[in-house]
């Protein structure tokens, strides 16, 4: 009978804030249904069998982490929020002479009702929502069927639900100590507490502008692909440091500079901003630097992803020159390498050209060298790849300017041993000037992003390899002088209208395969060898199934930071709301129309606001040059249609917080007035 | 020339669909002289508030006029009502109404920085009021630092900054202590020998008791008035409760 009463308490006091439990519920439940409809995509075994679908789980998995973290961090946020709204609600209880295992027995039934009611709809519109993410990642990866999953995955279902259970039974706990600890009298005057006003901290100033310059140094200075990798993480790790430092020290300490400042002070649109935006900054900071680093974090991410996935093509036809490339060489079931006749590979191709109606517009001869050299004394020399530590050597490709710019490579006029060099795979020595490669003294002229010629087989993935571009032919020759490098020949064929897709050109790959089987068996008497394909179609497909399921993870996790921001904004409208309320009429009672009183709490409003948002334009254009770095790493290299995409994806941010901010102040000034 | 002149307000409140009228006062007239301490006294529900807010300027008569300096209330546009009511009155209420993110000394100086003053004018007449007032010690505390009596007596300075023609205050007893409170009404005896116009609304007859004149309004009317003559704190208490228990009476007929 008791526990009715305790149960009906809870229920009325989730009625009366509902503006405070209507948000908290949403998030939840928002957070749910990404978070299973997430697991799912991770979990389910069909997944894995879409073309390029090897990674998904793997992709899924990890934004399944992040949102993990991020829910944690935003249920605890809002837990918190709502405890120190309702304190005073809590303390009268106790004042009304129930005790503490009854106010917590209250608490649990809240905690509990809100949490079902979140995890609930979560799951439900989760569920509702999976067949069209579905369908939507499935088109960005370019897949052509979409597999038949089964609607509801057990283990996904049940994986979320416990982790918000989790999640919310802890944050219970947490709550219920915190409770336990407050006395009556406490917790009765908890909102009236006063506040100093905050003092300046030196010293977190220091390091917050020291660790944002570090940061922004980083990222505006990293010209080498590969370093930026390793760099990004630690200047994002400073630059997130110091914004957090930043807005809680600098801004105090500004306004304290300006509240100094009396002439400047004391002035009536000055004093009252100045000396709200003090007292706002100290409980603000840490709320609106996790605006800005999550109004960052989403920037990077949609731009990012946005540009790869649009740029996929430029790439694809900046690597491949020619959409397919066929290797003059082949192995045989006993790993020996042999050189198959051009006629046959031509005609096959010729054949298949003919099956499928794709017309082939040229088909040119490349040759290129492949092979391990042994760097010692700063000489590099070639190795027999037998009887020597492979992950000590380098891997080297060499072919020759007109080679190099005839597969689309730029325009280098080299001179006699000269050179252009381009790392491929991990960090370099870009102050090496000369290379002493099998006694050639050569010139690094150049560095470049991009080498066309595969690698061959033979060496380890986990070494460095470098690509190298001379001048001539015979310089190559003199290079190769004891053979210790192998020739790699291939066709690059170019076609009128190249495979659109990656099943036409599929289909193009399959009956050339077969013809060249059975030319090479009737006219050469030679079997079971197949020739190595390598086609843009073929890395096209898999970039996009790539590049397709992390737009997909960009956008979602977009979403959800968006989401996350929203909440924030929301929960400071109505508490900043409350307090001003009081201040507002004493504005108007001391003299000042009410006019003047909206125009400076808007103002001040729209500082705190809109500051965070400016903040995280600033970071993500300081990180564009580090991020234009990194993306080199993954071949893009078109930096114009990577600022556009983050100028689209920032101003899409701008006006969704906007709109936002403008619905959310609308509640502000409902309680104000 | 009267300070203050009140002349037959009255002030019906009526529900949307013109339902329900209440009238809140009906016909009251009087009149502040310049350098008057005057005491309103009623009941919950007396339409004492309602009378201050119209004097404030704060609400608009139904009927009637109050004319502040020569000025008729009525005159005055509402771009400029902020202006004239910082310049002319000054206000003292019951809740302090000073501003949680400014210490003493800045609520005390901000009807002068909203009307645009220089900062050494500022300081002068803030060392001015503070001398009268003595909180010279607590200038930088925060409202929360200080006690309701501080509070109160920085809110005095605050409404004596301007110089205005009145000072308004509603209740502004209410929520102190008995020490604060005589504290607080030693301020308003001081400051009214050195001529200010002083209207306390308060249901203290202890407040009351300070002022030179005290009028009792009872049901939108003044009902009586009781001038101090030449009787002292304590025999014009003793009047101000005689009143009281006869008004108390006649509201039993």
């Amino acid at each position: 009978m008791f526990s009715s009463l305790y149960r009906r308490i809870a229920q009325n006091n989730l009625q009366k804030n509902y503006r405070y439990y209507v948000p908290r519920i949403l998030t939840e439940a928002g957070l749910t249904a990404c978070f299973y409809i997430m697991l799912t995509l991770a979990l389910e075994p069909k997944m894995k069998n879409i073309y390029g679908g090897e990674y998904l789980p793997t992709f899924m998995m990890l934004g399944t982490f992040i949102l993990a973290i991020l829910s944690v961090v935003l249920l605890m946020y809002t837990a918190n929020f709502l405890m120190k709204q309702r304190m005073q609600e809590y303390g009268l209880y106790y004042a009304l002479g129930m005790e503490k295992k009854h106010v917590a027995r209250v608490l649990c039934y809240e905690s509990g009702m809100s949490s079902a009611a979140g995890i609930g709809i979560g799951i439900g519109s989760g569920i509702l929502f999976y067949k069209l993410s579905l369908l939507i990642l499935t088109k960005m990866m370019g897949t052509e069927t979409i597999p038949k999953v089964r609607l509801i995955l057990p283990a996904a279902l049940g994986g979320t639900v416990l982790f918000f259970a989790a999640a919310d039974i802890m944050i219970y706990l947490m709550n219920r100590i915190r409770l336990s600890r407050m006395n009556t009298t406490e917790l009765l005057h908890s909102r009236e507490a006063g506040e100093r006003e905050p003092k300046t901290k030196i010293l977190l100033l220091i390091a917050g502008i020291a660790a944002l310059a570090v940061g922004y140094y980083i990222a505006l200075t990293t010209d080498r692909p590969l370093d930026a990798l390793n760099l990004f993480f630690i200047a994002a790790f400073l630059v997130i440091s110091g914004t957090y430092l930043l807005f809680g020290a600098g801004s105090i300490f500004i306004l304290k500079a300006l509240k100094k400042n009396e002439k400047f002070y004391y002035n009536k649109n000055h004093m009252i901003g100045i000396s709200g935006m003090l007292h706002r900054m100290k409980r603000n900071s840490v709320g609106l630097a996790s605006i800005a680093i999550l109004s960052t974090c989403v920037l990077v991410m949609v731009s990012t992803s946005l540009s790869l996935y649009t740029g996929m093509d430029d790439v694809v036809e900046s690597r491949y020159p020619k959409p397919l490339y066929v290797s003059e060489q082949g192995v045989t079931k006993e790993d020996e390498v042999v050189s198959l006749p051009v006629p046959a590979l031509r005609r096959a191709l010729q054949d298949a050209s003919e099956k499928t109606g794709m017309k082939i517009t040229e088909i040119d001869d490349i040759h290129s060298l492949d092979g391990m050299v042994l760097p010692k004394d700063g000489a590099w020399n070639s190795v027999n790849s037998e009887g020597t530590d492979l992950t000590r050597c380098i891997s080297v490709g060499i072919i020759t300017q007109r080679m190099y710019e005839a597969m689309g490579g730029e325009k280098l006029n080299l001179k006699e041993n000269e050179i252009a060099l381009c790392s491929l795979r991990t960090s370099v020595d870009y102050s090496m000037k000369t290379l002493n490669l099998n006694h050639q003294k050569l010139k690094v002229r150049k560095w470049i992003n991009y080498f066309p010629v595969k690698e061959n087989g033979s060496s380890l993935s986990n070494t460095k390899r470098y690509g190298i571009v001379v001048a001539e032919e015979s310089i190559a020759r003199r290079l190769n002088q004891n053979h210790a490098f192998s020739t790699v020949n291939c066709l690059g064929v170019g076609f009128k209208n190249p495979a659109q897709t990656y099943r036409e050109g599929e289909e193009f790959t399959r009956i050339f395969r077969q013809r060249v089987t059975s030319i090479l068996a009737e006219d050469y008497g030679i079997r079971g060898v197949v020739p190595a394909v390598d086609s843009a179609w073929d890395v096209k497909g898999a970039l996009k199934s790539m590049y397709g399921s992390f737009l997909f993870l960009g956008i979602l996790l977009g979403m959800v930071f968006l989401f996350a921001t929203v909440l924030i904004i929301y929960y400071k409208q109505i508490s900043e709301g409350y307090e001003d309320r009081k201040r507002f009429q004493i504005m108007e009672k001391v003299g000042m129309s009410s006019g003047e009183v909206k125009k400076t709490i808007q103002s001040q409003v729209r500082m705190v606001f809109f500051l965070p948002l400016m903040v995280a334009g600033v970071h993500t254009a300081v990180a564009f040059p580090i991020l234009i770095e990194l993306l080199k790493v993954l071949m893009l290299t078109n930096k114009a249609l990577f600022i556009g995409c983050g100028l689209g994806a920032y101003g899409m941010y701008v006006l969704g917080y906007g709109i936002i901010y403008r619905l959310t102040s609308r509640i502000y000034y409902r309680i104000v007035r | 020339m009267s300070i203050l002149e009140v002349k037959i307000i009255r002030k019906t409140y009526q529900n949307r669909f013109g339902g329900n009228r209440v009238e809140a006062l009906r016909d009251v007239t009087f009149s502040v002289e310049p350098g008057e301490y005057v005491a309103i006294m009623g009941e919950s529900g007396s339409g004492k508030t309602t009378l201050l807010n119209i004097l404030a300027a704060l609400d608009q008569p139904t009927g009637g006029e109050v004319v502040l300096d020569g000025i008729p209330l009525n005159s005055v546009s509402d771009a400029e009502l902020a202006k004239f009511r910082r310049e002319n009155l000054g206000f003292v209420f019951q809740e302090y109404n000073l501003l949680d993110t400014l210490n003493l000394r800045d609520n005390i100086l901000l009807p002068l920085v909203l009307d645009g003053q220089e900062v050494s004018t500022l300081k002068e007449k803030l060392k001015e009021v503070v001398s009268v007032i003595g909180i010279q010690d607590l200038m930088l505390k925060y409202p929360f630092e200080v006690s309701g009596g501080q509070k109160q007596r920085a809110a005095v300075a605050r409404a004596l900054i301007t110089h205005p023609s009145l000072i308004l205050a509603d209740e502004p007893t209410g929520a102190l202590d008995s020490q604060s409170t005589s504290d607080l009404l030693g301020v308003f005896r001081r400051i009214n020998q050195k001529g200010q116009t002083i209207l306390m609304v308060t249901h203290s007859v202890n407040a009351a008791a300070h002022a030179d004149r005290v009028m009792f309004i009872k049901d939108g009317v003044v009902f009586h008035q009781l001038y101090r003559g030449k009787s002292d704190d304590q025999e014009l208490y003793q009047k101000i409760t005689d009143t009281l228990s006869m008004l108390r009476r006649g509201g039993e007929r």
